[in-house]
């Protein structure tokens, strides 16, 4: 059959007819070429998805760069609350204005040697 | 054959289109045509007005990345300045209501909603906020006013850190998606000092990392290049959904981070030495300012430096760093200076006495060089009429180190002034931080200008000198570090992300007398805390080798109001600089260390000596430094046994059924974390690790239920 479409010449007549009749793909033999073309629909509707989801994974991404950076900044703050907490002479005060009796050292620590 | 071909006709009109269909399919035809060529015409030859493309367009924008600021840290990697955002909260108080208002009867009862919680809201600020004289009322009167007054940008809250932040985002009205709620976060970039006042002009202040208005001052100045870091940008585009995403197609720089600056600064030694300089200038109405200055021996590595000016409300301030930029007269700590030189020129030994002849300097009239009472006391109280130098250095005399100066390098005064430009006395270190429109050391020889017959005898005292706190420091270091003068610096090293980038290692500047000499005086420096004028420190934890001075200062222009002497003022009151220097322990040093204070004008007969607040303030730091050093601390034989603790799969298991885990053996925190965590009660008691526990391991029990443990 194909072999046979190809010998019949196509002529602008024809052309015309196949057009007015809905032929037109079929005289042209591009009924041969579906397969090509579903093919190509798949892969057309692939890219728009893989964009689509591309698109969403990245607000994804964006959405969680937020968050981390939220958590950077909240541990940076809770250092600097923590550091200030640590400083001997706030520690000393805290002792003092909870009553304790605790100071601070009056030697250094002592090393304990074991065998 | 004529059937025939009426059954032909009939079977082509058959065949044959309709004519309506025809129509269609020609009518498609065209439109098809015309829509290829529209789009042929779109794609290739209309333009369309620049003014409108922007908005078909998906929107791009390009987004400064903005690098973090290093942060600062003492030698043991703790935290001295780091960079954070802190948040200002405003309120749209004016949210909903237009809409409210048009709503009708619905819109009433809205807006009756939002004020309802618009009233939680306002308890929930004065709970979170904890702002004084800011209570419920006040934030209820203050949204009502606003939404009256229809204001969309009314201030809440200031500098207020992440965590107030979520809570605030939970209260009613602010938990409301997007803008609904009418909450205003705005973000911005603050620099903070977890220390806070501590070291405060050593490592500078800006406010954030764009802040170039103090940035000259201390560390954050001076390596401002190194902690700002490198600006990047990204371009961003909005997806279909109108969210915010990365365009990976266009060009994208990343920012980097500033760089961490590790100093060699030790916040504990900071934190003891300011406290006791706070404590001794609170005792002393009369000390206005003081400064320290705690350096390494073995380095010249700075540990602390200290800074405080007293205003007229009694608030201690670090605004000028004294200890590096205020070169003045040391008065008599110099003399250990003169007596190095005495000594490595074997002029005189220890021992060496000279007489006494009651103070005075014969060479010179009274008017020009006062005589020394302490000469005189000394005669009366020994009837000696000669002094051996050590007895000289050890009360401090100005005859002898006069005299000393004065008969072996009168002839030839440049080779004395010569030995004091080897000790690096006139020029600066190059330290790191400066101190704009601070004067210049100086050391002057003779021949220049404002060399006079008594510069000599007067710089063999500490006068007619001029040398910066930290310049005495350093000298006095080299003496304890057997004669080499180790160069003072602050930055220990430039790092990156934990790697060192750039690291500077202790600088020797020059040996400035032999390891004798400094033995030598090292020894002359230990009477004087034994037995001289710094007793005080007799009882410090620790041995302590220094030497006190008391000098009077230059008084301003203003402060002399026409007195022809630079020291007095026309009341004949004057300013007093008392230091303290020393090393310790005197045996094998480990810190060198300086106190110096400065008086405001004094009234007549008001004296304030460097062996009375310098040298407490010393002693303070001495017993706080030697308490905290572990090097220092007395080794203890074990007596008895210490088990061996192994390690334990302990299941912190919440769910009812599970058992009561094993935790003999363990510490107390250790043994509270697994009983708590598999959701009983712990009681104990006793000091130690668990000896037992009841209920024994492994029985099951009712979550909740108390778990008694006893520590041995």
């Amino acid at each position: 059959m194909g072999t046979q479409r190809q010998k019949e010449k196509i002529t602008v007549e024809k052309v015309y007819k196949a057009l007015l009749s809905g032929n037109l793909l079929i005289l042209l033999g591009v009924d041969r070429l579906l397969p090509y073309i579903l093919v190509l629909f798949v892969l057309g509707w692939i890219n728009i998805f893989m964009n689509y989801r591309i698109e969403q994974v990245m607000a994804e991404v964006e959405k969680n760069k937020v968050t981390l950076e939220n958590y950077r900044i909240y541990h940076a703050q809770k250092t600097y609350q923590f550091v200030k907490m640590g400083r001997i002479s706030t520690v000393e005060d805290m002792l003092e204005q909870k009553g304790s009796q605790l100071g601070a050292p009056v030697k250094p620590a002592e090393t304990i040697i074991t065998d | 054959m004529a059937k025939m071909d009426i059954e032909t006709r009939k079977e082509k009109e058959r065949n044959k289109p309709s004519r309506v269909l025809m129509h269609l399919r020609v009518i498609f035809l065209a439109v098809s045509f015309l829509i290829a060529g529209r789009i042929i015409y779109l794609q290739y030859i209309w333009e369309p007005n620049p003014k409108f493309v922007k908005d078909f367009k998906p929107a791009k924008q390009k987004e400064i990345i903005e690098p973090e600021r290093g942060s600062i840290l003492d030698h043991n990697g703790r935290l001295l300045a780091i960079s954070t955002p802190l948040y200002n909260i405003r309120m749209d108080c004016y949210v909903q209501k237009e809409h409210n208002d048009q709503n009708g009867e619905k819109g009433m009862k809205a807006e009756e909603e939002w004020l309802r919680k618009a009233r939680l809201l306002s308890g929930g600020l004065a709970r979170t906020l904890q702002e004084p004289g800011k209570d419920s009322l006040y934030y209820w009167n203050l949204i009502r006013k606003s939404r009256t007054e229809k204001k969309c940008y009314v201030s809440i809250a200031r500098n207020i850190d992440h965590g107030v932040l979520l809570e605030l985002q939970e209260l009613p009205l602010f938990n409301l998606p997007g803008h609904k709620g009418g909450l205003i976060v705005e973000k911005v970039d603050r620099r903070l000092y977890p220390y806070g006042g501590l070291a405060r002009r050593v490592i500078g202040y800006v406010k954030n990392n764009d802040d170039t208005s103090a940035i000259h001052v201390g560390i954050e100045g001076k390596y401002h290049y190194h902690l700002h870091g490198t600006k990047g940008f990204a371009w961003k585009k909005k997806t279909d959904k109108s969210k915010s995403i990365a365009d990976k197609d266009s060009t994208y720089i990343a920012a980097q981070d500033g760089a961490d600056i590790v100093t060699t600064l030790d916040i504990n030694m900071q934190d003891i030495a300011d406290k006791a300089l706070r404590k001794h200038m609170a005792a002393n109405s009369t000390i206005k300012e003081g400064c320290v200055v705690i350096m390494d021996v073995q380095t010249g590595a700075i540990r602390a430096m200290v800074n405080l000016q007293k205003d007229s409300l009694g608030n201690y301030t670090e605004t000028f760093n004294m200890a590096a930029g205020r070169p003045a007269e040391p008065g008599s700590v110099f003399k250990a200076v003169t007596l190095t030189t005495l000594l490595e020129d074997r002029k005189v030994g220890l021992e060496t006495r000279i007489p006494t002849r009651k103070g005075i300097m014969e060479e010179f009239p009274v008017s020009e060089v006062a005589q020394d009472h302490y000469i005189v006391n000394y005669e009366n109280r020994t009837g000696e009429s000669h002094i051996s130098v050590i007895h000289g250095f050890q009360i401090s005399s100005n005859y002898v180190f006069r005299r000393l100066v004065k008969d072996h390098y009168g002839d030839n005064p440049i080779e004395f002034t010569s030995r004091l430009h080897s000790y690096n006395l006139g020029a600066n270190f190059d330290f790191e931080l400066t101190e704009k429109g601070s004067g210049k050391p100086s050391i002057p020889d003779p021949g220049e200008a404002g060399w006079s017959r008594t510069s000599l005898i007067s710089s063999a005292i500490g006068y007619s000198v001029k040398v910066t706190p930290l310049q005495i420091a350093t000298f006095y270091n080299a003496i304890a570090n057997g004669g080499k003068m180790m160069k003072p610096y602050i930055v220990e090293r430039i790092e990156r992300e934990g790697v060192a980038e750039n690291a500077f290692s202790p600088i020797l500047l020059n040996s400035i007398c032999s390891k004798a000499t400094a033995d030598t005086l090292t020894r002359a420096l230990k009477r004087v805390t034994s037995d001289g004028t710094a007793k005080v420190l007799k009882d410090a934890r620790c041995t302590v080798a220094g030497k006190t001075g008391t000098a009077r200062m230059y008084l301003t222009p203003a402060e002399q109001k026409g007195s022809r002497n630079p020291y007095e003022d026309i009341n004949g009151r004057k300013k007093h600089q008392g230091t303290f220097v020393g090393f310790f322990p005197a045996e094998k040093p480990k810190y060198t260390a300086i106190v110096v204070t400065y008086t405001g004008l004094l009234d007549m007969g008001v004296n304030v000596y460097g062996g009375a607040a310098p040298a407490a303030t010393f002693k303070d730091i001495v017993d706080g430094v030697w308490s905290y050093e572990t090097e220092w601390s007395e080794e203890i034989e074990a007596n008895g046994s210490i088990p061996d603790m192994k390690a334990k799969n302990i299941s912190t298991d919440r769910t009812e059924g599970s058992p009561i885990p094993d935790v003999a053996g363990m510490g107390l925190t250790d043994a509270l974390y697994a009983i708590e965590n598999c959701g009983y009660i712990c009681e104990y008691s006793g000091i130690g690790h668990v000896r037992s526990q009841k209920p024994a391991a492994g029985t099951m029990a009712r979550k909740g239920q108390t778990i008694k443990i006893v520590l041995e």
